[in-house]
């Protein structure tokens, strides 16, 4: 009996070694993707894609929905659009993605949205050879576009591959800005236009050190948590893996000296993003009055001007250049390279609406301007709906970004400029794991938990642990 | 006498006390849950904690159904549709295996039964990252099978109803219906099985919760939202990278908690009159 | 012990009875099973392997399990981590469970409400623990938050505690949801067993002076061993793959405190580098550490006097089948 018990055994596991075991092909060196199609770009009309579906794939709402809305305005395009929305939390958006690449077949996307925390993963990284190079939807005619849209460098540089294509592009512009209570301005340096905000809080991290201490004194924390300070320094213009080892550059160093200021100083609220501390604070409800927030468009009107976040505090806000400048968030639309090909003219049309159309019909404008979706006020009239920074340069230019929650300020006159000071040169594959690694470790510091040499060592201790990345 | 009676009169205010504290601190999350789901995102954020209900549940509503992916009754039925199928799957098989190791006497029977002991060891999540790797390898995503399937070898409900078949179980009963000539399959079927309502119910609760409230496999494994099981779609109102709706979130658990609770005090009988496991056969 | 009818042996239902459960393990747990262990033999990390799905096994099999065991300080964080975790959420549960066991099969004092208690207990095992870590990360946020709130309410504390910092605290308040969430569905386990033991053993023990206390220890508990064994070996289990608990509460951190094993299996897997092999390596280490608990507990749960019983029948076999064959 035992005997047949550990024959059964045997035979189990080599059906599985045989199955699971496959032999190490030769890595084929990555060969320079051609791009071979120069025909120009040819606006579709007339009725097209009736009985074909589109794979979409993203891991919130937004893009999906501004994509049926286009459906909606566009009759005679009649691809159907098939909807994968998988939320990013825990990486599982990137996880299902992955498979969904790699399996292949009738369920690839045909379209994917990626975010900022992961682009480069797909625009120039391990996952590249799945990213359709723009040139291969447009022809010649992506030039013309390009120049035409004036979009923002780190938007396009996020979306370059290895080999200098153009793969992506993000819609919105997330060049970010010093987002300031006015009245607090006022109570703390007399005067609360951006120009007078500007000149205190900057050029540099050091002179908004000096802010801090001096709205300290006033009894006001000038940021809600030391997180929005990390979510600055940390876009640094170099990779935190260089030539597969981990590099600690100056800029990030930094947040280590500069942070640990703000936090045993009390110069902020001590809250963690996207956490309820974090939240009250928009309205001034948390623990001490706070001045301002770090950040692009999206943060204020998705998030700080949304529904009831703002309290009483609605219309007292202004924006200003920030410390130095940087870039958070977006969304990027990625083709697939290795996609449907039948369909590759629904998807070359969906994605020149979504970035590169600058007439009044594409997704730039709408969405710039609050167009997209009808909006009624409490009379039943057609209202602007919620604003936001875009990509393109040339349809800010011609919009309006006044907004209320601003009192009035065109937030298009920060957010343009501010799209030159992102830099994506310094996003890498691993900066998820390794950014969290970072601002844990420095917490620790912080507080006291840890010197800064075991904060340091600890933090690259973890990042060999989980990463299998050196230093 | 005395002594007797202020010690018995001590031991239950002590057991009173205690049970009162525990029954209060189990329940109060459900209170939080159901009364966050009529207050509004900011209420919540600043005041976590609520003790009277706000008037944000219409509003909640609308943000839920607003969202194209949350459809609270196409999720209860394709929860429902997986949940019931793994209760069948896991309690039918179950009970059958568990008869097959207590009422014949085989050769292998208990070794089979440490062989069962073992794989209930074997953690799930081991398995599960091979499991829907492979299921994506073979196309079976987006399908209801691969998250019922499984559960035909449920090793922990095994072990339950053997427990309570050796308590519980004569083969007088079934002699009877050999002698009449009935064949083994149906004697399980029509006299064994009734036979376990108690055990049975007990479980279909455990069962029927863990399979509600599984979220990972179903996550990973569908991709149609209209296959959506309710846990996904809540996860998805969390999933917006810009506002955390607090209200609609609870709304949405507390939602994804109805069906549980009408299951949950419907078998609560049994609970309450509880089952014998196992016992001391002589 | 079954009585044979017209010479017919029923022995076979018994497998074929089982074989639903047989296929249903060797396709659904099996074969992902031995994958994974021919996985964690091999070189398959990295995007690239990742996206072809193809790897060979190494020259040095155990190389992976090698580097996790003497490199990787995380590894062995992590497993600290979940013990830690395990045993403070653990011993309160079982030792809650038996004493509420103990009262609501107190044979002199009846408990009234018995019912609505137990219904009540289980109640927290019913909502997923996702959401309840939500909900505790949000009664103990900081600076505001509920807990912080009524800290200064009574006058404990001035300043808010910070408990998302504070390792010691995030690690008790994670056991303590486990516990919060399990205790009820422990004591609706052993009630049962004690409902199914003889009556005639505890009333015997009455008649011979034994008290409440006396009965709960020497005729329940060990009548109760089989029962204990399961609760025991599936708390381990459980215990040793807590993964929704830590991550939803406070994603692992502070500073890795409640990293458990499995969150470290699958960050290991999924931060970046597709580290799938040592995923796999540290999987089986999990699944060997659990075996060696479980068979721990067997052992020492065993039941000594069948033992005893079983090797005396064995021995008296043998002698009359050397008697048989000499004779």
């Amino acid at each position: 009996m035992k005997k047949t018990l550990a024959l059964l055994l045997a035979a189990f596991m080599l059906i599985g070694i045989l199955a699971a075991c496959g032999g190490d092909e030769a890595e084929e060196a990555p060969g320079i993707k051609e791009v071979t199609n120069n025909d120009p770009y040819v606006a579709p009309s007339g009725p097209r894609g009736a009985g074909q579906t589109i794979n979409l794939w993203s891991f919130t709402e937004e893009l999906p929905n501004a994509v049926l809305r286009f459906k909606e305005l566009n009759p005679d395009f009649q691809y159907e659009i098939n909807v994968s929305i998988y939320s990013d939390q825990e990486g599982l958006y990137e996880d299902m993605l992955n498979q969904a690449l790699s399996t292949g077949g009738a369920n690839a996307p045909d379209i994917f949205v990626v975010e900022q925390g992961f682009v480069v993963n797909y625009s120039k990284f391990d996952f590249a050879d799945f990213a359709l190079p723009y040139q291969e939807l447009f022809g010649s005619s992506l030039e013309g576009f390009l120049s035409n849209a004036d979009i923002g460098n780190f938007i396009k540089e996020a979306g370059t591959n290895q080999y200098g294509h153009l793969v992506g592009l993000g819609y919105q512009s997330t060049g970010s800005a010093f987002i300031y209570r006015k009245d607090l301005a006022e109570q703390i340096w007399g005067a609360g236009d951006p120009a007078t905000v500007y000149s205190k809080i900057g050029p540099g991290w050091d002179k908004f050190l000096e802010a801090a201490a001096e709205a300290k004194a006033e009894g006001i924390s000038i940021l809600s948590g030391e997180g929005d300070l990390w979510q600055a320094i940390r876009q640094s213009p170099s990779q935190w893996v260089v030539d597969g080892k981990l590099v600690i550059d100056d800029q990030r160093l930094s947040y280590l000296d500069i942070g640990y200021e703000f936090y045993n100083n009390n110069y902020t609220n001590k809250s963690a993003a996207w956490q309820e501390a974090w939240w009250a604070d928009m309205s001034g409800t948390g623990l001490a009055p706070v001045l301002g927030y770090l950040g692009p468009a999206w943060l204020i009107n998705y998030c700080m001007a949304d529904g009831d976040n703002p309290g009483d505090t609605f219309g007292n806000w202004q924006i200003c250049e920030p410390p130095v400048g940087f870039a958070w968030g977006g969304s990027w639309s990625i083709a697939n390279a290795q996609g449907n090909e039948d369909v590759r003219a629904g998807v070359a049309e969906i994605i020149h609406w979504i970035t590169l159309d600058t007439t009044d019909t594409g997704l730039q404008y709408n969405w710039a301007n609050g167009t997209l979706y009808e909006n009624f006020d409490d009379e039943g009239n057609l209202v602007a709906g919620t604003k936001d920074a875009v990509a393109s340069g040339n349809v800010m230019a011609r919009s309006d970004g006044s907004i209320a929650y601003l009192g009035g300020q065109n937030m298009f006159d920060i957010f343009v400029p501010a799209g030159v000071n992102g830099r994506a040169s310094g996003w890498g594959p691993y900066d998820r794991a390794i950014n969290e690694a970072f601002s844990d470790q420095a917490t620790q510091y912080f507080s006291g938990a840890k010197t800064k040499d075991e904060a340091i060592a600890a933090f690259k201790q973890v990042v060999l642990d989980s990463l299998d990345i050196g230093s | 006498m005395e002594h007797k009676s202020i010690g018995s009169r001590f031991f239950k205010a002590l057991v009173y006390t205690v049970c009162i504290t525990l029954g209060l601190m189990s329940v109060y999350p459900f209170f939080v849950m159901f009364l966050n789901a009529t207050r509004s995102s900011n209420e919540i954020r600043v005041q976590a904690v609520p003790f009277l209900p706000s008037s944000f549940l219409q509003l909640n509503m609308d943000i839920i159904t607003k969202s194209k992916q949350f459809n609270p009754m196409l999720g209860f039925r394709n929860s429902l549709i997986v949940a019931g199928g793994t209760v069948f799957c896991s309690i039918y098989f179950s009970c059958l295996t568990a008869y097959a190791l207590t009422a014949y006497n085989w050769k292998m029977r208990q070794p089979f039964f440490t062989f069962i002991m073992a794989v209930m060891m074997i953690p799930g999540q081991i398995v599960t990252i091979g499991f829907y790797s492979m299921m994506w390898q073979l196309g079976f995503i987006d399908s209801y099978l691969p998250l019922i399937l499984p559960a035909v070898a449920s090793p922990t409900i095994v072990f339950f109803m053997r427990q309570y078949l050796l308590a519980t179980f004569s083969l007088d009963i079934v002699n009877s219906a050999r002698i009449d000539g009935a064949g083994e399959f149906s004697i399980f079927n029509r006299i064994v099985l009734p036979m376990m309502k108690p055990a049975i119910a007990t479980q279909t609760i455990f069962v029927f919760v863990g399979s509600w409230n599984a979220l990972f496999l179903p996550r990973v494994l569908l991709s149609t939202d209209s296959k959506f099981t309710m846990p996904i779609m809540v996860s998805l109102l969390r999933g917006n990278i810009y506002a955390t709706e607090f209200g609609a979130i609870y709304l949405g658990i507390s939602m994804s908690v109805i069906p549980i609770f009408i299951v949950y005090f419907t078998l609560s009988k049994y609970i309450i009159s509880g089952i014998q496991l196992g016992g001391v056969k002589e | 012990m079954e009585k044979r009818i017209k010479g017919v042996s029923y022995a076979k239902y018994g497998y074929i009875f089982c074989i639903p459960f047989v296929l249903g393990f060797s396709l659904f747990m099996l074969y992902p099973l031995v994958h994974t262990i021919v996985i964690s033999f091999s070189n398959y990390e990295g995007a690239s392997r990742y996206l072809s799905g193809r790897f060979s096994v190494l020259d040095n099999p155990l190389a992976n399990y090698t580097r996790l065991i003497t490199e990787n300080r995380l590894f062995w964080t992590s497993l600290s981590n979940t013990l830690k975790i395990w045993i403070i959420n653990f011993i309160p549960q079982i030792v809650l469970a038996l004493v509420l066991t103990a009262w609501f099969t107190n044979r002199r004092n009846k408990i009234r409400g018995k019912g609505l208690f137990k219904v009540l207990f289980y109640m927290p095992n019913i909502i997923t623990a996702g959401s309840i870590a939500i909900l505790f990360s949000a009664l103990f946020s900081f600076p505001i938050g509920p807990v912080n709130y009524l800290l200064e309410l009574i006058g404990v504390r001035e300043a808010p505690i910070n408990f998302t910092i504070s390792l010691s605290a995030s690690q008790y308040i994670v056991a303590f949801i486990q516990f919060w969430m399990w205790y009820g569905y422990t004591m609706l386990i052993l009630t049962s067993g004690v409902l199914g033991l003889n009556p005639e053993i505890f009333e015997v023990s009455e008649i011979d002076g034994a008290n409440g206390i006396q009965q709960f220890f020497f005729i329940t508990l060990p009548n109760l061993k089989t029962i204990l064994l399961y609760m025991l070996v599936t708390s381990i289990v459980g215990g040793l793959t807590m993964f929704d608990i830590p991550m939803l509460f406070n994603d692992g951190g502070p500073d890795s405190a409640t990293t458990t094993l499995s969150i470290f299996i699958y960050r290991q897997a999924f931060s970046g580098s597709f580290l799938l092999n040592r995923a796999a390596a540290a999987s089986m280490l999990a699944f060997i550490l659990i075996a060696v608990l479980s068979v721990g507990v067997f052992y020492l749960l065993r039941d000594k006097d069948a033992a005893r019983l079983k090797k005396e029948e064995k021995a008296l076999r043998r002698a009359l089948e050397a008697e048989r064959r000499a004779g």
